[in-house]
């Protein structure tokens, strides 16, 4: 239910199994997919974010409350104001030690900043996957991605002939 | 923070293969995070994989010293022009960064290729390095740049000639980055920068260069040889530094002293046409922050 507490306009975020989280209205909108709706005045009653449980979507209201501006200022001008150098060194600290979480955490948070479009967090969590696979050889991406070779050999070769310009 | 134990299982499940099962979009994105080799080669991981790289949205071409000095240019090309040529047809991009880290010893045509194709595909972030070996005069050149999608553009250690710096066609262009590069143009225009940034840049000796970007709000001008530029009016400027080199050309030799201002001087007044105006003062003139470092009788 949007209410409102010492004159910041409040939303409610529902998980599918059945928590309901009280955010600002500017935290919400932190998520452009929420922005959407409000601003399509689609938010009156509690806003359902489906396939994002509750521990997840705690930590992704845990991201939004620390990214967003704090200026006041709810438009779409305050994201393009430039954080001083500082808080964005300790945002970049906060960052590090919010994304110290396990692979299926991780990849539900980039799946969830996917569905919610937080370009920020989807960059995070990306950035952090990445991190880790790069500079790997396919067998140790694949067991870190626990993902199955399921190419037939001669397949594999194929592709690789096909692809050669990207291999040296 | 509330907790339910069917998060906490689904969080425990770490053996299922979680990154496959995200959608393509998402794959995508997450692609682009990887140097451009290492993307096309999760081609081999498993067959989910095997065309997820031709629609990443952001290409990551760098780190070329690990491809040899040798073959690194030749390697390049073939490299650069198969990612651009093979990615799925229509498939968009947001971000393009090309660094090369050698010098580029080939056609140049190939880069201003790469970078056109680049922008047909509605880049909105494009970085390029392409130190170019100092005996060859060889320029950047070619159309001038077509995009109604780029947002930010950062180039360095290239040799640009006008054609390249003409924005006029970038109606989105806000924010231009131009570092170590060699300028041998005789203007740079944008209706649209807001954000401009010259660094380490040498202008021509003979020409001076004339800076046309009215509704620019922040400029930085710092460390530049050359013809110091002319800056057109700027009604929107609220922030500008500017500092020049002790090897500008542009101060006045004939004060009666050391440091003084004749007034009357070409390195005083400026030429082209520019009747007697200060060269950079009627363009920084409506800047809300000024930092200004110049030689006594340079401006």
């Amino acid at each position: 239910m949007a209410t409102r507490e010492a004159g910041k306009k409040m939303i409610m975020l529902k998980s599918p199994d059945g928590m309901e989280f009280e955010v600002e209205e500017a935290v919400a909108m932190e998520s452009q997919t929420i922005r959407k709706m409000i601003e399509d005045d689609c938010a009156d009653t509690a806003i359902l974010i489906p396939n994002i449980n509750s521990k997840i979507l705690s930590r992704v209201i845990e991201y939004c409350n620390k990214h967003v501006p704090t200026t006041g200022a709810t438009g779409a001008a305050a994201s393009d104001t430039v954080a001083p150098a500082a808080l964005a060194e300790d945002l970049k600290i906060w960052d590090a030690e919010f994304i110290k979480v396990n692979r299926a955490t991780r990849f539900n948070l980039i799946q969830a900043a996917s569905y919610l479009n937080i370009k920020g967090l989807l960059d995070l969590t990306s950035q952090t996957t990445i991190d880790t696979i790069s500079d790997n050889s396919l067998e140790e991406i694949r067991s870190f991605l626990s993902t199955k070779n399921d190419y037939l050999p001669e397949e594999e070769q194929t592709i690789r002939r096909e692809n050669q310009w990207a291999f040296q | 923070m509330p907790h339910t134990s069917r998060a906490e299982k689904s969080s425990k499940s770490c053996n299922e293969d979680r990154i496959s099962a995200l959608p393509d979009d998402v794959l995508h994105h997450v692609l682009g995070f990887l140097p451009a080799d290492e993307a096309v080669h999760t081609c081999l991981l498993a067959r989910r994989w095997r065309c997820l790289w031709k629609s990443m949205r952001r290409l990551r071409i760098n780190e070329m010293g690990r491809w040899g000095v040798s073959t690194g240019g030749l390697f390049l090309i073939k490299f650069v022009s198969c990612l651009l040529l093979l990615r799925d047809p229509g498939s968009t991009l947001d971000e393009v960064e090309i660094k090369y880290d050698h010098h580029f010893e080939d056609d140049l045509t190939w880069i201003s290729t790469w970078i056109h194709h680049a922008l047909s595909c509605q880049t909105q972030v494009l970085t390029v390095k392409f130190p170019l070996p100092v005996y060859v005069p060889r320029y950047l050149d070619g159309p001038p740049l077509v995009s109604r999608y780029l947002r930010r553009l950062e180039i360095s250690e290239g040799r640009l000639k006008s054609n390249f710096l003409n924005f006029s066609s970038c109606s989105t262009l806000e924010d231009l980055k131009i570092k170590d590069c060699d300028l041998d143009a005789s203007s740079i225009l944008s209706q649209s920068v807001k954000h401009l940034s010259i660094k380490d840049c040498f202008f021509k000796d003979d020409v001076r260069i004339n800076i046309s970007v009215p509704n620019l709000v922040l400029l930085q001008l710092k460390s530049c040889g050359g013809r110091t530029p002319f800056l057109e009016n700027m009604l929107s400027l609220e922030t500008a530094v500017v500092s020049s080199e002790i090897w500008s050309v542009d101060y006045c030799h004939k004060g009666f002293f050391a440091g003084e201002c004749c007034g009357t001087c070409l390195d005083c007044c400026g030429n082209d046409g520019l009747k007697g105006g200060c060269v950079l003062l009627g363009g920084l003139s409506r800047a809300k922050n000024l930092e200004l470092i110049a030689h006594p009788g340079m401006v």
